[in-house]
């Protein structure tokens, strides 16, 4: 058998012999000897990961735009440039092989971060990770039946999302879960949003891109007061802000902006859409409003048709 | 002193009265250079082959020789041995003036020698010749096992550079207390 004593090799031409490998096998190496950690970080800190547990899966993106997947399945299965692990207790697979990913390749970046829809118990071990090796994550979806109140709120205050956090509508809070957001990402969904108050969609407006709400609390009153807000140019940090919201509270009982619903365009042609740093958004059939200081927005809100109020920034 | 000579080309241009737009340009003779390893074997290689090399072509360009000259002062590279060296100059021979392919299978196929040839390679600059001597090494392991792998890059295990760093710490000591020991002698 042909050897070559690989560490008296140059670090440069080392690292030009690792990048020749793939993330698995840089995995092996780590595993092989302390001395090669540095050099694994080196290349692995520009690696990107996503984390699937409802699809039982990690991805690791290598910067020439390869994915590398591994598979969590309780049969043994092979692919091409994937890993497959045999298990019987995923989540807790996923754990250390999230643990090995992090701690040998130094990465930050999640492009995304997935719930399974069980307990929060299995999400949880995962923040730990993602906030222990101060990972920044672009996209959450949460998706777990049973919640408690205290470890989301853990949850959501530790976990640094940077683009996109969706709650989905199997997330039930308890009846007198209060959170307040500490980091705010470009687009914040939740489904089951009782717990979202008026001071938080005022700090949301100044940060996020888009906020949808279901099953809100608020009211026509909440709205009016925002829309008259805006109306006299006092909410001047917002910019591009698209705001949708739908709950039992917001309906046609009352007027909202001295208006009588429905508030929409009579004109079935009627679309306004906006393009910002790459995301469309689109309302069909809005009436377009100017405040003050000259700012147009679109505003719709149509029940029982479209239920939900929508008011979305043009300029 | 053995020499390998590649042909010339020494085709003189005729100076053309009215050069038609098509015509191809005059052919410049090509210049000649003179390298040799640790065998003192020197190896006569084209201007346009040595391009690939950023450290030589880096040293022509700075010495401006006649090639009465080049061929009195041959480049040494002592540290390379003539083996490896008469890879690298037919590697660059076989690659002059010619794009490079993403793959090459001109490579040299002795394993034994590859990690020389890296080491020559990484020393004369030769990028590309490099990166396919780096895809060889990282073949070399391609579905090994972690152990297999640590014998073909001659990993050493962590109990055995602990081993091999406590060892070295005693050395040291040892030394540094023979040190101490006859500088108080010394002092007597």
């Amino acid at each position: 058998m042909s050897r070559i004593p690989l560490l008296r090799l140059p670090d440069l031409v080392l690292e030009e012999v690792f990048k020749e490998l793939d993330p698995f096998k840089l995995i092996e190496f780590a595993k092989c000897s302390k001395r090669l950690h540095p050099m694994i970080r080196r290349i692995g800190k520009k690696f990107e990961l996503s984390v699937d547990l409802y699809c039982k899966q990690i991805n690791i993106y290598t910067p020439d735009g390869r994915q590398w997947p591994v598979y969590f399945y309780s049969l043994e299965s092979e692919q091409e440039n994937a890993k497959f692990v045999k298990t019987k207790c995923p989540t807790r697979d996923i754990c250390i092989h999230l643990f090995e990913f992090l701690l040998y390749f130094g990465c930050y970046k999640i492009r995304h971060f997935e719930t399974c829809p069980e307990t929060i118990w299995n999400t949880s071990p995962i923040v730990k990770l993602l906030v222990y090796f101060k990972c920044t994550v672009r996209n959450v979806t949460f998706r777990m039946y049973k919640t408690e109140g205290d470890v989301f709120k853990e949850i959501l205050s530790s976990l640094k999302v940077t683009d996109m956090l969706s709650i989905g509508a199997a997330v039930e809070f308890p009846p007198d879960f209060e959170f307040k957001f500490v980091f705010y990402p470009k687009f914040l969904y939740i489904q089951n949003s009782h717990w979202i108050k008026m001071d938080q969609v005022y700090k949301a407006a100044n940060r996020c891109l888009k906020i949808s709400l279901k099953k809100s609390q608020l009211t026509n009153e909440h709205l009016d007061r925002f829309l008259q807000r805006w109306q006299a140019g006092k909410l001047r940090k917002m910019k591009m802000f698209y705001f949708t919201v739908q709950g039992k509270q917001i309906n046609k009982k009352s007027t909202i902006f001295d208006m009588e619903i429905p508030i929409k365009s009579e004109d079935d042609k009627c679309v306004h859409k906006r393009d910002h740093e790459g995301y469309q958004e689109t309302v069909r059939k809005g009436v377009v409003f100017k405040n003050v200081d000259g700012q147009r927005a679109v505003i719709h809100f149509d029940p029982p048709t479209s239920s939900a109020f929508s008011f979305m920034l043009l300029d | 002193m053995s020499s390998t000579e590649q042909g010339t080309s020494s085709a003189a241009p005729a100076e053309p009265t009215t050069a038609p737009e098509s015509a191809a340009a005059p052919e410049v003779p090509e210049s000649f250079y003179y390298v040799h390893g640790k065998d003192k074997v020197v190896h006569k290689v084209s201007a346009g082959a040595l391009q690939h090399s950023a450290l030589i072509h880096g040293m022509i360009s700075n010495l401006g020789y006649t090639e009465e000259q080049a061929k009195a002062n041959p480049f040494p590279f002592e540290n390379i041995d003539g083996d490896i060296l008469q890879m690298v100059v037919d590697w660059c021979n076989q690659h002059k003036g010619k794009p490079t392919p993403p793959e090459d299978t001109n490579l040299p196929k002795q394993k034994e020698k590859l990690f020389d040839l890296v080491l020559a390679v990484n020393y004369l600059e030769i990028k590309e010749l490099l990166t396919y001597c780096c895809k060889q090494v990282a073949m070399m392991v391609k579905g090994k096992s972690p152990e297999e792998i640590r014998e073909i890059w001659m990993i050493p295990t962590d109990a055995e550079d602990e081993a091999a760093e406590k060892e070295a710490k005693k050395r040291a000591g040892k030394e540094a207390a023979g040190e101490t020991a006859a500088a108080a002698g010394d002092a007597k």
